[in-house]
């Protein structure tokens, strides 16, 4: 058997995992609104031939700078938008998806639990990750975090050579994605726990990857902005942005993150662990708790923790079970076949059903400053870039006075008038209950073009 | 001795709290109507679901501030809820206690997160007297567990009592059986002492007034909790009582990895209540107290295996051998009685109003048609009795669609106009920033009387 064919079979569950993930994450339309700036963003530069540091589409912060970090993540999302259009979007997030869900089937693998325990963990955990599939450079934070993880789980069982691969994956990742701060957070865990328990060799080695890997990240066009904009993010969550609320257990996914805390007190209530997991899961919980978009890193830590405590209980009973019956290949071969049958099925248009797309002939036709609903920002970024917007998904430019301003107005607080006079705002596009189109169409402003799920109105 | 002391400490530092809880002055009502003509089955205080049933659930609670109220008008109050702090407090250190009986700092280090985090609690409403219930049924079924069956018969009859108190106990019922169903099947010579106390337990929450209808106010909140109330909010561990429930967790979970001794009753007991904590803010005390003796009986163990891991040395800590006798107990006792009616007596004497909209009484017309604010109207029905109120902190009666309306009404919402005409509302009175209030102004409706907390208006 060749090398590739042992690793394949050696492999044969995580692909599996990693193929049906990629099926069901390819599979899925675009959404989010924020890839629409980072898609205009990276198209700028492109046409530009550098880097966009100031802002360039609002009406409100024009000119004032704001964050390149990321530039090299929303490069290579317009790259495969320029490949395959919206499809070619959708095979990008799939391929980040199946590369985190071959990651995290090799951590949950690595406890040792057979599969009948490890696939229900991975697939619930990929089931709270979903919420974050979103077409944005943090889809490969969600992807490098479990490489990194496991890269550094076998690091610590004997792989040191390993670390040599640790500066050059911070390098790449701090240009995609600022979540980078959380994957040094978790090289220092692992180098404070080696030093903790007196691996002295091991922990000078981590301690170097560590150093190295954060001089690394400094090459970036903006050495320490996304650091910070990330930091600021886990301290201080813009609770007015939904994936920075706080995860709500009666929702599905925050049931689902809430049976990974209780399964994870479980088992240190009744298997104990050790530094390592004490390490992982504390900061990682706390984060989770945090945001609703950082449940999955918790997840991940957590799911060969609680793996091996459900092995140890469940697994005499269902000890035959253990090992699979030989057609692990078998499937994952099939699997990974379907895979690439799938991709020229992957949708090849947005769902734009959140969006006011029937204003956007109105809003070509209209003039002057628009105030336009904060989810809506980054759609009209890319579809109506005629139209200036007064704040959108990029929400740090705005922080302080035009946001305050933004929600002074649309909440219909006192101060809306001066608001509106002092933007010279001409146009209006927000949904239809908030109370501002209330009393704009009380005071006579014209509606120009309207739905269930906007209106457009116009100064008289 | 131990539990006393530190439980007058902290009844006598609760005097020093200012009372102004929104909901105390419709407890208040409530109860002394109760006292006078008997349980109030219908609503009398508003003029929208007015002749409805009410909920009784919480009927002795009610009845208890009232007496407190006519006995020392606030300063009753105060005294009350001293009383029952300092309950709380030591039955959380007591609990504790009984877990290292030699090591009473342990046990009252245990117990601080839980004290700390109940502060947030300590409230003039019925609400107080459930957690002390709780704290209660946590040492009882602790002391069941490890082999008191008088512990265990007493569980129903404090189930019986904390029915009638507030609408908690179902956390007390649901928890008793799934503790008494683990104990049954973990001790066979105690089977039947187990099932008697369960079956208690369940008939005991029927003792009530309502009968079956006890356990739909405390199902209905639990699984739709109202989030727009602050208590009811998503837990939040980047807020002072989410961090001090999140170190509890970090405690139960350091806890749980290293000590060395297990046990499967710690997690039934445990588990469960993190489940419920982690719904909403209100319910973060209860973790905190379930956990802190877990936390007195295993987190020693815990830090010796860790520290011997770490081969850091530990200082030898003194044991308490000598147990006090009951002279000292006596005299403990005697002194924190002291210590609580002086503190009761030189506490605050009157509420703090700065909140509600006091200095609008005069103003408000008398009889139906006036949308309050929904936090200030407990305090209408306590001050202002001949002008009912649009809702009030009772929610339940309100969610067939007057919450709704004064949703609809308070945010300027489209249709707020029809809903305030198929209503009959004459007069709104409500902060100066609520859009409503902003909308009157631009509408020129009469202001009858503002302040910076309140605004009255005439609708014309």
């Amino acid at each position: 058997m060749t090398k590739l064919g042992r690793w394949f079979g050696a492999n044969a569950y995580p692909l599996a995992v990693s193929a049906a993930a990629f099926i069901v994450a390819s599979g899925l339309p675009s959404g989010d609104s924020d890839t629409y700036w980072h898609l205009a963003t990276a198209r700028w530069s492109v046409d530009h031939g550098m880097l966009l540091r100031n802002d360039v589409f609002s009406s409100t912060v024009a000119g004032h700078p704001y964050g390149v970090g990321e530039w090299l993540g929303e490069l290579v999302l317009y790259g495969a938008y320029v490949a395959g259009g919206w499809a070619g979007i959708a095979v990008l997030r799939g391929l980040l998806v199946a590369i985190a869900a071959f990651f995290i089937t090799r951590i949950a693998r690595s406890s040792g639990a057979p599969w009948f325990v490890t696939l229900p963990l991975v697939v619930a955990g990929l089931a709270i990750a979903s919420i974050t599939w979103t077409d944005r450079p943090q889809l490969w934070t969600f992807a490098l975090f479990p490489a990194l993880l496991e890269l550094l789980l076998r690091v610590r069982a004997g792989r040191e050579r390993l670390l040599l691969a640790v500066p050059p994956l911070f390098l790449l990742w701090a240009n995609l994605h600022g979540g980078y701060a959380l994957g040094l957070a978790l090289v220092a865990i692992f180098a404070i726990e080696a030093a903790l328990r007196r691996r002295g060799r091991l922990a000078a080695y981590l301690a170097g990857a560590l150093i190295l890997a954060a001089a690394a990240t400094l090459i970036d066009p903006v050495p320490f902005d996304v650091g910070t904009t990330a930091r600021e993010d886990a301290a201080a969550p813009p609770r007015f942005i939904t994936e920075f609320l706080p995860p709500d257990v009666l929702t599905p996914p925050g049931a689902l993150f809430a049976l990974f805390i209780l399964g994870a007190a479980a088992a240190a209530i009744l298997r104990g662990g050790n530094l390592l997991d004490a390490g992982l899961l504390l900061p990682l919980l706390w984060l989770g708790l945090s945001a609703q978009r950082h449940m999955p890193f918790f997840v991940i830590a957590a799911t060969p923790f609680i793996a091996r405590w459900v092995a140890d209980v469940v697994g005499a009973r269902l000890a035959r079970w253990a090992r699979p019956a030989g057609g692990g290949p078998i499937l994952a071969g099939i699997l990974l076949i379907a895979a690439l049958v799938a991709i020229p099925f992957a949708p090849s248009r947005p769902d734009e059903r959140a969006y006011p797309a029937g204003a956007a002939a109105a809003l070509r036709g209209g003039s002057g400053v628009l105030l336009n609903e904060f989810d809506w920002g980054g759609w009209l970024i890319w579809n109506v870039p005629e139209r200036p917007v007064f704040v959108d998904g990029r929400y740090v430019p705005y922080l302080g006075g035009v946001f305050d301003d933004f929600r002074e107005v649309v909440g219909l607080r006192p101060g809306w008038h001066e608001v509106l006079r002092r933007y010279d705002v001409a146009e209006v596009l927000i949904r239809p209950d908030r109370p501002l189109a209330v009393a704009l169409r009380e005071d006579g402003w014209r509606v120009r073009a309207s739905s269930d799920r906007f209106v457009l109105l116009a100064r008289p | 001795m131990v539990p006393t002391a530190v439980g007058a400490l902290f009844g006598a530092i609760s005097t020093r709290l200012a009372v102004g809880d929104s909901d105390v002055f419709w407890h208040l009502v409530a109860g002394r109507a109760t006292l006078a003509t008997g349980l109030e089955r219908v609503d009398r205080y508003s003029w929208t679901v007015q002749g409805h049933p009410v909920s009784v659930d919480q009927w002795l609670g009610q009845v208890l501030w009232a007496t407190a109220y006519d006995a020392g008008e606030w300063r009753g109050v105060v005294a009350l809820r001293a009383l029952a702090v300092a309950l709380l407090v030591g039955l959380i250190v007591y609990a504790a206690l009984r877990e290292r009986p030699g090591r009473p700092l342990t046990a009252v280090l245990a117990a601080l997160p839980a004290i700390l985090l109940t502060r947030f609690i300590w409230v003039e409403r019925p609400e107080l007297f459930g957690f002390v219930c709780f704290a209660g049924f946590i040492a009882l079924v602790r002391a069941g567990r490890s082999g008191s069956d008088r512990a265990l018969y007493a569980v129903p009859l404090l189930i019986a009592v904390w029915a009638n108190l507030h609408g908690s106990f179902a956390l007390g019922a649901v928890l008793a059986l799934v503790v008494f169903a683990d104990g049954a099947q973990a001790e066979v010579a105690r089977r039947r002492v187990y099932i008697v106390a369960a079956a208690g337990a369940v008939i005991a929450t029927l003792l009530t007034p309502a009968g079956l209808g006890t356990w739909t106010t405390p199902g209905f909140h639990l699984l739709h909790p109202p989030r727009e109330i602050q208590e009811w909010s998503v837990p939040d561990v980047t807020t002072l009582p989410g961090v001090i429930f999140i170190l509890v967790v970090f405690a139960v979970l350091v806890t749980g990895l290293f000590a060395t001794r297990r046990s499967r009753a710690d997690a039934v007991l445990l588990l469960p209540v993190l489940a419920v904590a982690l719904i909403a803010t209100r319910q973060l005390p209860l973790f905190a107290i379930a956990a802190a003796p877990y936390l007195a009986a295993h987190g020693g163990d815990a830090v010796t295996a860790l520290a011997s891991l770490l081969r850091v040395p530990l200082p030898a800590l003194s044991r308490v051998t000598r147990q006090p006798g009951r002279r000292a107990d006596a005299i403990t006792l005697a002194i924190a009685v002291v210590l609580l009616a002086a503190a009761a007596a030189g506490g605050v004497r009157t509420t703090d109003l700065g909140g509600f909209p006091a200095a609008s009484l005069a103003a408000l017309r008398p009889g139906p048609g006036l949308l309050n604010q929904y936090d200030w109207g407990g305090y209408l029905i306590w001050a202002a009795p001949g002008t009912p109120v649009f809702v009030d902190g009772r929610l339940t009666p309100y969610l067939n669609g007057v919450l709704n309306d004064y949703t609809t009404v308070l945010g300027v919402h489209p249709g707020w106009r029809d809903v305030i005409a198929r209503r009959g509302i004459r007069q709104i009175l409500v902060r100066p920033n609520d859009p409503v209030a902003v909308r009157a102004r631009d509408l020129g409706w009469p202001i009858r009387a503002s302040s910076d907390t309140f605004v009255l208006i005439d609708v014309p």
